[in-house]
């Protein structure tokens, strides 16, 4: 089976089909990026984007996106004109505000928030409440999500700016 | 043979030695110092661990001017990484850009005790070895410097990395370039150089950024979890049906060895797993097995409440002053019971070990808190010398007092399988597995009393309360309330801290339940904070007085007393206290001691639709001073958010032995939409041991039910607050 996960071709395993695609990334190829969180699909802990939409990764079955394009946290960084690595304006955002204490939901949170942005590039803060709300945090990083996100907004404006 | 024979002599022995002991221990002036080891007003007496003498263990400079800081402390998410670093550089002279943080290592050097992570104390407690050993390296490389420079040392600058010449600065090396080309052994200074002052700090005390982030915001950082070595498969264990159970036999394992995957099947004495390919073969074969289970609980919450209540007479004292009996029962009485459920410390990345077991030694990879118990449990799993058993503490996806390598821990799992099939097994709990088996949060029960004199004034207090033991996951410690009938752990909060109250009296019973009980984030914290300041609250109501002047009126004029008056009066300014709240909003109160922290909150809440919603969380903590205050707010915004899911939402209950909550559909925690604004105020009223993690939590539940009350009339003591739940807890 054939997995195109941010922007490369991955072949896995026969078994890895009817496995979930959390497993499949972390286990199969090592993308250990994508954290498993409740196994029910209420957290949000492990949300990776397919196609662009925020999907939970313990309860999609690597077969059921066979074909679709696939980001983790680790394709959400882009390079620039050096060929360096240029964060997203999530995780930048996310560093100049210090959002994560343990850091095991942030990738959920950054690939939520990435793609939310995406369709909403200058938002309220009662539309990041609700974009954000699927993704829960055990440490309590909640008072830093919604400022990040707003300045995560900012940044991608005066980057889309520059470019 | 001869083995069996000394242990059985031991245990004759100790058995005897015990039943003497007891008789002591049992003895009341033992409780009230037992009772004592918690006490407001002190450090918290948690072992810390010997710091290691020379520099050397803790870093190594590299010829890249790379500084490698070989941490003790594991990183849970609570800074104590960063927040060490900062304490090394300062005195060291580096900047952190060049500082490469290794994890907790059992083969580095250190003292296993010091690598422990308990109670907040990470941080301040090695903040004095930490930057000595970097003041003595500092001054080494001074003088190796001016060895090589041709000059005096009082002649070289430290700074950012490198020593250079005063009166000429291109005269320099850096210090990679020193460490590389020094010949012979190092010389230390004897005495640690003076510390700098803090007004002359770069690092410490500024908000330096955590240094773990950028790699948590990429997905490269390992976490425990994350560990992958090569030849790596996956075990999975066979769980009891019921709570307690013990596997008494294992049948065939044919059916188990055939399914697709499978490894092989490790059966031993109480013990049942698979090894396979994959995560799911491994878990999938479990159904395969042929198990006999015996023992164990069919109990159900009745049982639970009916096992943890309050003695109405007896008790182990555990503070006392003045004559609360004498004076109970005169003016005007009040008397209230609460009641506090059991919940899940529930970090999200579960518990999880990697074992590499060979021949000639063991490297294990956990998560957690404790790596020298994780290192004695495994040792004892295998029946091999502890000096064979090497430890890796990767990040911790939280841990919340739940990861520390005792009862029912993925190490000794991942040891026993790895051992049977010569490969590193990977063993992580699923979360589902988390909440069926893990130990749980000890509930309790507490019944308190108090009088007023006719000016209103609180003449006499007492809190009696009841509660399972926070330390029968940890045995042998798990013995010590058994045998003095003080949970010592679990008396966080439940101090009467009103010292101007003449009379007051604290006791406890053990109240052992049969489900598993451990500890979780701050002891005891969150159920007698609550208790506690419900009830100064509802004698507050009875005196007729404002909640807040209160407090202030009855707080006592030693240490404890002068702080808790500071943070009562920050947290009223800065909440507004004295204005009105606006419209369908009301305020409550509380405070609370945590060893020589102490904190006071005021919660803004309304009902809605029968839910409450807290719109606003004041927080004033004197945590003394901050190596990181931006970490340290970090913590104080997370221990409020823990404390209000605790407060509004988890619980786990028993039916048949069997827990009714599997998932987080049925055991809810807070949400980002259920957070409400924090407002803090970090007070430093000088230097102290603790970081500020888990203060925090103790009065967010009673000043959420406090300000209920002052909405609705409605009193809530049962945990979770549930309206409408008015019944007497």
């Amino acid at each position: 089976m054939r997995l195109t996960i941010n922007e490369q071709t991955y072949d896995t395993a026969e078994e890895a089909a009817a496995e979930a695609l959390l497993w499949v990334l972390r286990d199969d190829l090592g993308m250990t990026g994508t954290k498993p969180g409740c196994g029910v699909g209420v957290c949000g802990v492990c949300t990776v984007l397919v196609d662009g939409q925020p999907t939970r990764s313990c309860q999609t079955l690597a077969r059921e996106v066979a074909g679709r394009e696939i980001r983790t946290v680790e394709g959400l960084a882009g390079f620039d004109a050096d060929g360096r690595e240029a964060l997203h304006p999530v995780q930048r955002a996310f560093l100049e505000l210090q959002v994560p204490q343990c850091g095991w939901c942030t990738p959920g949170q950054l690939v939520t928030a990435a793609a939310f942005l995406d369709e909403h590039p200058n938002p309220s803060d009662a539309e990041i409440v609700a974009a954000m709300d699927g993704v829960l945090c055990r440490c309590g990083s909640y008072p830093r999500v919604v400022p990040a996100v707003r300045r995560a907004a900012v940044l991608q404006a005066e980057a889309g700016r520059a470019s | 043979m001869r083995r069996d024979v000394r242990r059985v002599a031991l245990a004759l022995v100790a058995g005897g030695a015990m039943a003497g002991a007891a008789r002591l221990l049992l003895r009341p002036t033992v409780q009230l110092k037992v009772g004592g080891l918690m006490r407001p007003g002190q450090e918290p007496s948690i072992p810390l661990g010997k710091p290691p003498t020379s520099p050397w263990t803790w870093l190594e400079i590299g010829p890249d001017d790379r500084v490698h800081f070989y941490s003790p402390k594991p990183e849970l998410g609570q800074g104590a990484q960063t927040g060490l670093a900062q304490l090394l550089a300062e005195e060291l002279q580096i900047d952190l850009d060049c500082l490469v943080v290794h994890q907790p290592d059992t083969a580095r050097g250190f003292d296993p005790k010091l690598l422990a992570a308990l109670g907040g104390t990470s941080v301040n407690s090695l903040s004095r070895p930490l930057r000595e050993a970097g003041a003595r390296l500092r001054e080494a490389l001074r003088a190796e410097a001016a060895a090589r420079l041709g000059c005096e040392p009082g002649e070289i600058v430290a700074e950012h990395g490198r020593c250079f010449v005063r009166d000429d600065p291109h005269r320099s090396l850096s210090y990679g370039e020193i460490v590389a080309g020094k010949r012979g052994a190092w010389t230390m200074p004897v005495d640690p150089p003076a510390l700098k002052e803090p007004d002359r700090y770069r690092l410490v005390g500024h908000s330096a950024p955590r240094l773990d982030l950028p790699d948590k915001v990429t997905g490269r950082a390992v976490f425990g979890f994350d560990v992958r070595l090569p030849g790596m498969i996956y075990g999975a264990v066979a769980r009891p049906p019921h709570e307690g159970a013990r596997l008494r036999r294992v049948g065939s394992v044919a059916a188990a060895e055939r399914q697709p995957g499978v490894v092989k099947v490790v059966a031993g004495r109480g013990f049942a797993g698979v090894v396979a390919e994959r995560r799911s073969q491994a878990y999938a074969a479990l159904a395969h097995l042929d198990l006999e289970w015996v023992g164990g609980t069919t109990a159900g919450q009745a049982e639970i409440e009916a096992r943890v209540v309050a003695p109405e007479r007896g008790g182990a004292v555990v503070e006392r002053a003045g004559d609360a009996a004498g004076h109970l029962g005169q003016g005007r009485q009040l008397r209230a019971g609460y009641r506090s459920a059991m919940f899940a410390a529930l970090p999200f990345e579960p518990p999880v070990a990697v074992a590499d077991v060979r021949p000639d030694g063991v490297t294990i990879h956990v998560p957690g808190q404790e790596p020298a118990m994780v290192r004695a449990a495994v040792a004892r799993a295998l029946g091999r010398r502890k000096r064979n058993v090497r430890v890796i503490a990767p990040y911790a996806g939280g841990s919340f007092g739940r990861k520390h390598g005792h009862l029912r821990e993925a190490a000794p799992e991942a040891a026993r399988l790895s051992a049977a099939v010569g490969r590193p097994v990977h063993v992580g709990w699923s979360m589902a597995e988390e909440l069926a088996h893990g130990p749980v949060r000890p509930p309790s029960h507490h019944l308190l009393f108090g009088s007023l004199d006719p000016t209103g004034r609180a003449r006499a207090l007492e809190h009696r309360f009841a509660s399972a033991q926070n330390l029968q996951a940890y045995p042998p410690l798990s013995l010590l309330p058994k045998l003095t009938g003080v949970d010592a752990i679990g008396l966080l909060g439940a101090y009467l801290t009103y010292g101007a109250v003449p009379h007051r009296r604290t006791l406890f019973r053990h109240a052992p339940i049969p489900v598993l009980t451990s500890t979780y984030r701050a002891p005891g914290l969150h159920p007698n904070a609550f208790a506690v300041e419900s009830f100064v609250d509802e004698l507050a109501h009875l005196a007729g007085a404002d909640p807040l002047s209160f407090r202030l009126a009855h707080l006592g004029s030693d240490d404890v007393g002068r702080r808790l008056r500071l943070v009562l009066e920050a947290v009223s300014g800065r909440a507004g206290w004295w204005e009105p709240a606006p419209p369908g909003h009301a305020r409550g109160v509380a405070c609370c001691a945590y060893g020589d922290l102490v904190a006071a909150e005021v919660a803004e809440v309304s009902v809605e639709g029968g839910s409450i919603r807290v719109h606003r969380m004041t927080c004033a903590v004197d945590m003394g001073f901050a190596v990181n205050p931006d970490a340290a707010r970090a913590q104080v915004e997370g221990g409020i958010a823990m404390g209000l899911s605790w407060a509004l939402h988890e619980e786990i209950r028993i039916e048949g032995g069997t827990r009714s909550e599997t998932g987080l559909d049925d055991y809810p925690i807070l949400t980002l939409d259920e957070m409400p604004m924090v407002d803090t105020v970090l007070l430093d009223d000088g230097p102290r041991l603790s970081g500020p993690s888990e203060v925090p939590i103790g009065p967010v539940a009673a000043a959420v039910a406090n300000a209920v009350f002052a909405l609705t009339g409605q009193r809530l003591r049962k945990l979770p607050l549930r309206p409408p739940e008015w019944a007497e807890g």
